[in-house]
């Protein structure tokens, strides 16, 4: 059920289908009474003209101090059977005169509407109950005969609290009230046959609009809902039909979402060449362990010094096994997000003095000359474990890959916000084709040489890694036999990935 | 809906002891009305008072002395307060008229406040049981008002009309001779009825209600349907013309529209001022009759053989 009402469908059906009727629906509630109103209105102010023309007619006959005036009793009979309603007169203590009913005569009426008549107040009052409106008219006597000819409301203009006194003053002018009742049951029954109709129109629609709602609920979320079957297709069977949407912003999403399935077959794929790649590499050192080792086994009454040499070469494939498996791990733990970075702020100067040191003893087996140049000193924001191992790799490359009396200069050197190191050799070089590969793990460039010039194929990407990981960039640039360049940059102050 | 049962159960508890509450001051007093003016002398308001009945004068004292008073709500003025220097009454038991004496000062009530002060005085006297009639005297002599200066007599409820809608104007009563169709076609079923009704509407307005209304007996059927508005109604010369909606043929079978006009015609011709009836229907003459004479102009006659139950008439 929960799904049903968050669903797109739901809110696009809730959204059409109450845009639509709730508009018409307030008209509907708002025009019936409106329309019934303005006719009981405009009815009132027909009965007000002829009330006027009646309260003249009475005035000027003095028919309240004599009710037998036939002409006026026959015009109140008529008036009442138009109105299918009653007419009352009253004189100035508001006692009956006439009542076309004949029910309330000689009786003294004290209707507040009538009492506000003889203050001078015309009165209207609807009747629900028994579907008829009454109309209140003051009689004006004669001596006010300019005050009759208006419609308008008589203002007192006496601000007195004393209410008798104020009385005194109206009854002197007004020497009675009229009041009509007039039947509104056809008013009524118009009001009815709008409402009925506006409640039909309302019903009809409201039923096409289930049916439109319904439809345009379905259109706007089918896009969405191909868009899942799709990625389910994918996921099952790996491959899905073509699929074209009709709406930019589904296709945007479309092709937001292909490019983010080939980034992750990417991904996929490397990481599948990486782990074939370790098992190869990891295999080899295996191999001739094993091919030693039977030869060995197979050669009855080898002599010692035999054994001593494939000892030592088994001896070195097993070191070499350690190495891969040793940088493997490193690889790994710093390829865990967030890998923990001891950061201190260490001068470069010493620790470059520092690695070279230890190099220079291969560096003199190799015949390789080391130099370091310091512009100034430098301090940075290092992990001074993982950066020192991230040189010495870059050094022994250069010093591994070098000619006879080749040399590595380091060269050292900052700006205001970045540390810069330079690792230059005299070396083989790199090729331009491998130029994008060399720090892909496992990636050799020539694979016919590696065992001799040893390594594991990791280095680089160690490099990579670590450089990466304090927030530097490391470049390189290289000529066939005459050598390779490798630039490093560091950011002074270490800020950690993901702030700014 | 735990909530909803607790709320409805409390409201019940606080109804039921408050209602018994109720019962235990019914044993000692009643509670009467008090008629009052409203604070600008223009309309009568109903104030309380709390009075054991019994005996007349006691009772009669009580609520003279209650409309002298000042009232405990600031909005309602009692009638019998500063202005009117009443005197003394005349309470005469075999006749039930009750007499109230006023000095020369009743003369300064003028026009609307002195029929509201006279009617405010006179229905709540009319309330002891005993009194069927108050009149007033001014310096010994009756009442009277008006240029013409005419004797205001004898009063009793009869004498005001307090309203022309709502409760208060529901002042006339009469005795109805009512026949609706019965359930099986086969004639008219006659219904004595009791009504109260408003004097704003007339005697034919009212039977027409009370044919819409359902008859008492289960064989009958109500003559026409309530929502059949009668959009003219007036009787002159003893002729009843009535135009009724639409609602009120259509759909109707032509012997079931017979009866019914009929069951109109002829509880309308119970009224003395009506011997006849025209029927319209959204302004065409509507005919139907038996009578070969009267079907052209739709005139109708009463047609007293339809009645099924003559007999009943005549109680």
């Amino acid at each position: 059920m929960k799904r049903l009402f968050k669903s797109l469908k739901f809110h696009i059906f809730m959204v059409t289908f109450l845009c639509t009727m709730i508009p018409v629906i307030a008209i509907g509630v708002i025009a019936t009474p409106l329309f019934k109103n303005r006719t009981i209105a405009r009815n009132v102010t027909m009965i007000q003209s002829q009330a006027q023309l009646l309260t003249n007619q009475i005035r000027s006959t003095g028919y309240i101090e004599d009710p037998t005036i036939d002409f006026i009793n026959a015009e109140l009979v008529a008036l009442g059977n138009a109105y299918s309603g009653r007419i009352v007169i009253t004189d100035s203590n508001l006692k009956v005169v006439k009542d076309t009913y004949g029910v309330d005569e000689s009786k003294t009426m004290l209707w507040d509407n009538a009492i506000s008549a003889l203050k001078g107040n015309q009165g209207v009052y609807t009747d629900d109950e028994n579907d008829v409106v009454i109309v209140t008219v003051p009689i004006y006597s004669l001596k006010d005969a300019t005050q009759t000819d208006s419609n308008s409301q008589v203002v007192t203009d006496s601000t007195t609290t004393d209410g008798s006194s104020i009385q005194k003053d109206s009854i002197s002018n007004i020497e009675g009230v009229l009041v009509i009742t007039r039947s509104i049951a056809d008013i009524e029954q118009e009001a009815s046959f709008v409402e009925n109709l506006v409640t039909e129109i309302c019903v009809v629609l409201g039923i096409l609009m289930i049916a439109v709602s319904l439809f345009v609920s379905r259109k706007f979320s089918t896009p969405t809902d191909k868009f899942a079957k799709r990625i389910h297709e994918l996921r099952e069977t790996g491959s899905a039909h073509e699929y074209n949407p009709v709406y930019t912003e589904n296709a945007d999403v479309l092709d937001e979402f292909d490019r983010f399935r080939e980034k992750a077959d990417t991904v996929e794929e490397s990481r599948e060449a990486f782990v074939s790649n370790v098992s190869h590499e990891l295999k080899t050192p295996l191999a001739s362990i094993k091919v030693l080792a039977d030869s060995l086994n197979s050669f009855d009454g080898a002599p010692i010094e035999m054994y001593k040499e494939f000892m030592t070469d088994i001896t070195a494939e097993i070191d070499r096994e350690t190495q891969i498996i040793n940088d493997l791990l490193s690889l790994v733990r710093l390829d865990r997000t967030g890998a923990a970075l001891n950061i201190e702020s260490v001068s470069l100067n010493d620790l470059v003095e520092n690695m070279l040191k230890r190099l220079r003893p291969l560096a003199e087996k190799q015949g390789v000359e080391l130099v370091l140049e310091s512009f100034r000193p430098v301090v940075c924001d290092v992990d001074e474990v993982k950066f020192s191992l991230a040189l010495m790799n870059l050094v022994e490359n250069g010093i591994k890959y070098n000619k006879e009396n080749g040399y590595v200069h380091v060269t050292l050197n900052s700006d205001k916000s970045f540390a810069y190191i330079k690792v230059e050799d005299s070396g083989m070089g790199i090729p331009d084709e491998s130029i994008p590969h060399i720090f892909e793990r496992f990636y050799r460039v020539d694979k016919s040489h590696s065992r001799e010039i040893g390594g594991t194929g990791l280095g680089l990407a160690i490099v990579q890694e670590i450089i990466a990981l304090h927030g530097g960039e490391i470049k390189v640039s290289s000529v066939l036999d005459r050598g390779t360049i490798f630039d490093v940059r560091m950011p002074l102050s270490f800020v950690a990935k993901g702030e700014n | 809906m735990k909530k909803y049962i607790s709320f409805i159960l409390a409201i019940v508890m606080i109804l039921s002891v408050t209602l018994t509450g109720c019962e235990k001051n019914s044993n000692s007093n009643d509670t009467y009305i008090v008629y009052c003016l409203n604070v600008n002398k223009n309309g009568i308001l109903r104030d309380q008072c709390d009075l054991k009945t019994g005996d007349t004068d006691y009772m009669i004292k009580y609520l003279i002395s209650e409309m002298k008073h000042k009232s405990k709500d600031p909005d309602m003025v009692r009638p019998m307060g500063n202005n009117v220097n009443y005197q003394d009454y005349n309470y005469n038991e075999r006749s039930g008229s009750l007499f109230l004496s006023f000095d020369r000062t009743y003369d300064n009530l003028e026009g609307v406040e002195e029929s509201l002060t006279r009617a405010c005085i006179v229905l709540t006297l009319l309330q002891v049981p005993g009194v069927k009639d108050v009149s007033f005297e001014v310096e010994h002599e009756p009442l009277k008002l008006g240029t013409e200066s005419t004797t205001v007599g004898a009063m009793n409820e009869d004498s005001f009309v307090l309203s022309l809608t709502g409760d208060d104007s529901v002042s006339q009563s009469a005795v109805l001779n009512l026949l609706y169709p019965s359930g099986d076609g086969n004639g008219l079923i006659f219904e004595k009825k009791n009504v109260s009704y408003a004097s704003n509407m007339s005697l034919e307005r009212v039977v027409m209600k009370y044919l819409a209304d359902k008859p008492k007996s289960k064989t009958a059927t109500p003559a026409l349907s309530p929502n059949v508005p009668i959009l003219n109604m007036y009787v002159a010369d003893g002729v009843c013309y009535l135009n009724l909606g639409a609602a009120f043929s259509d759909g109707v079978s032509e012997e079931l529209l017979k009866l019914r006009v009929y069951a109109i015609v002829d509880s309308l011709c119970q009224l003395t001022r009506v011997k006849r009836v025209q029927i319209s229907v959204e302004g065409k003459n509507l005919n139907i009759s038996t009578d070969a004479q009267s079907k052209e102009d739709a005139l109708y006659l009463p047609d007293e053989s339809l009645i099924l139950n003559k007999d009943d008439m005549g109680k």
